[in-house]
């Protein structure tokens, strides 16, 4: 395993990671894949590449301006920012082939393209405009460029499996993307965490051992964990194509826009949930420090939000519990509070990341039986979100919106209507 | 039982979870140019050949296999 020095910041009492400014939070390779399918091949009439790279150039750019103002040699920079990309689970970069005009870069690993092929299979279009936007940013602040000083082209996809690598060419030129004005942390509020259910749960020792534990990139820039290949990703990535795409959606159709992306967005939490979740709750890591205390469904319940303390979403709470109903209370929630930081107030709930996990934890542990030790298949996946009994979630306070916290109220969906008669 | 509401049951029933509501933003803005949705193309309802083609096409890229309808 390499071993890494990354100048990243636990903040504890706000439940974040921060890397040269910038948040960074754990996602798996399931949530990655699903939200950039949704984005750049559902909604096909979008033409999301400009914020997919821009996006990404954003962070890199912002983290490694604020990194290498303590760095000034270009060797160290580079070192440091592929380095950097390794340990993230992000893959791997050789950037000693490029200089202040530009160059080609080639790698075999790329987290999108190896994420896509394990989940989805060939891609009939390249899908690495993470990297692609990542290295545009990377390069204008390893040499003390503005943002936007490079266009990139990804001119070949391993995803799309006519070629082994992933490569790029990045021009001194103006941008092929859009170039955004990055917003770091974002306004971060005095937690006051609230009364919760008597559980033997030790949310504070599962954070700490959570937090503690050397969870990085191996010599391919993978995390292989808990069955998914983690990545210790940009939260301001997440929010920013997430937001864009909601609002470019909300520009070329109105109203109507918003109702279509929505509840993929919320998907994207479910299958968030189910894998990384399911993932986490299933592990010899779970069975040695987690699971001995629990007696009860509902200590499941706070089991797996206490592990969720740990992944830099945030403060979670699980205020009210029962199999019938429950109430999720969350402070500083990353997508609010990036949200407010990028677009100001919102008029209405934007958090849908947090709303599709806040069901699927209720799905996993009373609708799934998740104690039993599943199979985590397709098959599993739809019984435990599409069939009667599953759990929805409802939001009841929005800290986009302007309220102190986020917070979701679970239920089991009402049947749905058979809108669709059998043939 | 009308071509639309046969698309949308296979649709259901063979995809994913997820399924229809990919379905619908793949079709969204021949949605709105109709002015229709998908939840009013019941058993009853007839729309016009382009949407049908449209859905038929959204819904075998989504199932990923040839819509039979």
């Amino acid at each position: 395993m390499p071993v890494y020095d990354i100048p990243f910041q636990l903040d504890a009492p706000h439940r974040r990671c921060v890397v040269g400014g910038e948040p960074m939070l754990f996602h798996c390779h399931h949530y990655n894949t699903f939200l950039q399918r949704t984005i750049q091949q559902d909604a096909d009439f979008v033409d999301s590449r400009p914020f997919l790279v821009g996006a990404a150039a954003e962070v890199a750019f912002a983290q490694f301006s604020s990194l290498f103002a303590r760095v000034d040699a270009i060797a160290d920079r580079k070192r440091l920012a592929t380095s950097l990309y390794q340990w993230a689970g992000l893959g791997t970069f050789d950037l000693t082939n490029l200089d202040d005009t530009g160059g080609e870069v080639r790698t075999e690993n790329s987290h999108y393209a190896m994420a896509w092929r394990a989940k989805f299979g060939r891609s009939n279009r390249p899908v690495c405009d993470f990297a692609s936007g990542w290295l545009a940013g990377t390069l204008a602040a390893i040499y003390g460029l503005s943002a936007g000083s490079f266009s990139v082209e990804h001119r070949s996809c391993s995803a799309c499996g006519d070629s082994p690598t992933c490569g790029f060419r990045l021009t001194r030129e103006a941008p092929n993307y859009t170039v955004f004005n990055p917003v770091g942390t974002g306004a971060l509020t005095e937690h006051r965490p609230q009364a919760i259910p008597a559980t033997p749960v030790d949310y504070d020792g599962i954070l700490e051992a959570l937090t503690g534990m050397e969870i990085v990139g191996d010599t391919n820039g993978q995390i292989p964990a808990f069955g998914v290949y983690l990545t210790r990703h940009y939260a301001n990535y997440y929010n920013r194509i997430s937001f864009e795409f909601e609002r470019n959606l909300h520009a070329l159709l109105g109203a109507q826009g918003i109702e279509v992306a929505s509840p993929l967005l919320i998907e994207a939490g479910h299958v968030c949930a189910f894998n990384t979740f399911g993932g986490i709750m299933t592990s010899p890591e779970w069975d040695a420090l987690i699971k001995p205390s629990l007696k009860t469904r509902e200590d499941w319940v706070h089991g797996i939000v206490a592990a969720i303390n740990a992944l830099g979403w945030g403060r979670w709470q699980v205020t009210t519990l029962s199999e019938t109903e429950a109430e999720f209370v969350i402070h500083d929630d990353y997508e609010s509070t990036g949200y407010l930081a990028m677009y100001g107030t919102s008029d209405h709930p934007i958090s849908y990341l947090a709303q599709g996990a806040v069901a699927g934890v209720m799905n996993l542990v009373y609708h799934g039986d998740v104690a039993s030790n599943p199979e985590f298949t397709a098959e599993y996946y739809n019984r435990l979100f599409k069939t009667e009994g599953s759990y929805a979630a409802n939001c009841l306070t929005s800290k986009a919106q302007g309220d102190e916290v986020t917070s979701f109220r679970v239920r089991r969906a009402v049947a749905e209507a058979a809108l669709y008669e059998a043939v | 039982m009308a071509t639309a509401n046969r698309i949308l049951y296979w649709v259901r029933l063979k995809g994913d979870v997820e399924a229809i509501n990919r379905l619908r933003v793949k079709v969204v803005r021949s949605l709105i140019a109709h002015r229709i949705t998908l939840e009013q193309m019941d058993a009853t309802r007839n729309v016009e050949q382009d949407l049908i083609q449209e859905l038929r096409l959204a819904a075998s890229q989504i199932v990923q296999q040839k819509c039979p309808f």
